[in-house]
């Protein structure tokens, strides 16, 4: 049977006064593997911070695991957009990790006590358990992500949420991460924001598309008539022969053909 | 030095000065890692209204403006939270309206000439017992304060939202840092002026920063760093008979600009370095 983890229902959210997110529903359930895309503005990063709690929608609802969106997030592992915090903070990839596992205290005079066999597990996992006591300024952006991501792991959630994580890796890095979410989607559901429909499409089970609406295509083939709708100004040719043949130059001359 | 510190008043300085690098070495590491060097300087400056209304008013000085202080750096903590993009603004107006009422209200209050440039480079010279008593109270304070919510502080500081997805009581914590902040800042500006707090706030921090692999070591080196720069500066202002604030900020300045300096040179060696074993 299939397993809910998230439910949303006919969700409204605006900044200030400009709709953002306009009667969007969407299920995540186990096992999947969401490709999220959309043009800029178009409500991505919104709709997750929706999942997360870190936003209350205008209207509709969502539950997370059967809960209120914010009580379930320690439940998600997040991977945020190029870091909030600057990399140059004076912090080691094990504290990051470790991070990870905070929880709410139930006694406010009691320091937790941190669980660094599991935090360093997680770098394993990932790949970079030699750079634990590194300084995160001395890692690469590449290996950096994987510290945000055993962050994000390390309390075995059962979703995980990335928001363009290939945004400043270069094409290499970016293969190596897309093959590392298929491997962790064995056992967690994953929702990857990405302008790079394509790359993402090849690793993704299903396509959602951003726009103020947001449809979700259950296929990651993408129709023709799926990108101009999302990208209007597809027309002029532009944005759509650039889409498509970013990543796949023989596809050039059937789709710039259109 | 030795032979000054016969003088009560030296020892008195000494102390003071110790204690304000401690309680800087503190905040400052806080304040450098939540990029709240600006919302500071409004505290700092916005406190001098606090010194007005409590003369004009004959409030208890101390109350007076630390409650004044405390009062006024929520509501800029408030400002910083809801508006973010026009923070900086409403800051620095809250930073000059304070200054100037400060000012104001004292003009008002009969017979009494305050010294601004007291306030400013303050006088660490003239600091007494009870100066020091407070503020190693204010230090035992934050140092169990900041050691009990060391792993919440951090997580803040480093990433705010994933410390809100995780549980960490944000809103709380935030408040709580300026809370604190704005009476450290208080306590060291009556002794050491606040150009001096400023100072110690913020170059300690920029330069261990750069070295350091914790926001501990940066609370830890800053305070180290931050008595060197006070020990040097009050010994040099002994010897050559100059104002002993603004000494103690030259020394932090001069090694300021020789850890830049260093900084580059270093970073030039390991581009050359890398020249060479590419070749």
């Amino acid at each position: 049977m299939d397993q809910k983890i998230v439910d949303i229902k006919n969700v409204s959210f605006s900044y200030n006064a400009e709709a953002v997110l306009e009667d969007v529903s969407l299920d995540i359930g186990k096992g999947d593997f969401i490709a999220v895309t959309g043009p800029n503005g178009g409500g991505k990063t919104t709709l997750l911070k929706l999942i997360l709690g870190l936003l209350k929608p205008d209207r509709g609802s969502i539950e997370v695991l059967g809960q209120s969106a914010l009580r379930a997030a320690p439940n998600i592992g997040y991977v945020p957009q190029s870091m909030n915090a600057s990399a140059s903070f004076p912090v080691t990839a094990i504290d990051v990790v470790l991070m990870g596992m905070l929880a709410p205290r139930k006694n406010w005079f009691k320091r937790p006590v941190p669980d660094r066999k599991k935090a360093l597990s997680a770098l394993e996992h990932m790949g970079v358990k030699g750079l634990g006591d590194r300084n995160i300024k001395e890692l690469s952006e590449g290996q950096r992500q994987r510290v945000f991501i055993a962050r994000a792991l390390v309390t075995k959630p059962s979703l995980m949420l990335l928001d363009e994580p290939t945004a400043s890796i270069d094409p290499r890095g970016q293969v190596d991460l897309y093959k590392m979410l298929e491997e962790i989607n064995r056992e967690i559901a994953i929702v990857v924001v990405s302008h790079d429909l394509l790359a993402v499409s090849r690793y993704a089970k299903s396509v959602v598309c951003v726009n103020r609406g947001l449809h979700h295509h259950s296929n990651t083939e993408v129709p023709g008539n799926m990108l101009t709708a999302m990208y209007p100004h597809a027309e002029d040719g532009m944005c759509l022969v650039e889409l498509l043949t970013h990543d796949q130059p023989h596809q050039k001359k059937k789709d710039s053909g259109k | 030095m030795i032979d000054a510190l016969h003088f009560e008043f030296m020892q008195n300085a000494l102390a003071a000065g110790l204690l304000a690098s401690l309680l800087c070495g503190i905040m400052g590491a806080l304040v450098s890692a939540n990029r709240i060097v600006f919302l500071s300087g409004g505290i700092a400056h916005a406190a001098y209204g606090g010194i007005g209304l409590s003369f004009y008013f004959g409030w208890p000085f101390l109350a007076g403006t630390l409650g004044f202080s405390l009062a006024i750096s929520l509501v800029m903590a408030a400002i910083m939270v809801k508006v973010k993009h026009q923070a900086d603004a409403v800051i620095g107006v809250v930073w000059a309206v304070g200054m100037a009422l400060g000012i104001i209200l004292l003009d008002l209050t009969p017979g009494y000439n305050v010294d601004l440039m007291s306030y400013l480079f303050g006088s660490i010279l003239s600091a007494v017992e009870s100066d020091i008593w407070i503020m190693l109270a204010m230090c035992g304070l934050l140092t169990i304060l900041t050691t009990v919510y060391y792993k919440e502080l951090l997580a803040m500081s480093f990433d705010e939202e994933f410390a809100r997805i995780r549980g960490v009581p944000v809103g709380v914590l935030y408040f709580g840092l300026i809370a604190m902040l704005s009476v450290a800042i208080v306590l060291v500006i009556q002794v050491v002026g606040l150009i001096l707090v400023i100072a110690l706030l913020t170059i300690p921090p920029f330069i261990v920063e750069k070295y350091a692999k914790s926001l501990f070591q940066v609370m830890a080196g800053s305070s180290l760093l931050g008595a060197v720069f006070t020990v040097s500066g009050l010994w040099l202002s002994y010897t050559f008979d100059l104002t002993s604030g603004a000494s103690i900020i030259m020394v932090a300045g001069v090694v300021f600009f020789i850890s830049l300096l260093l900084e580059q040179a270093a970073s030039l060696l390991h581009r050359k370095q890398k020249l060479t074993s590419d070749k």
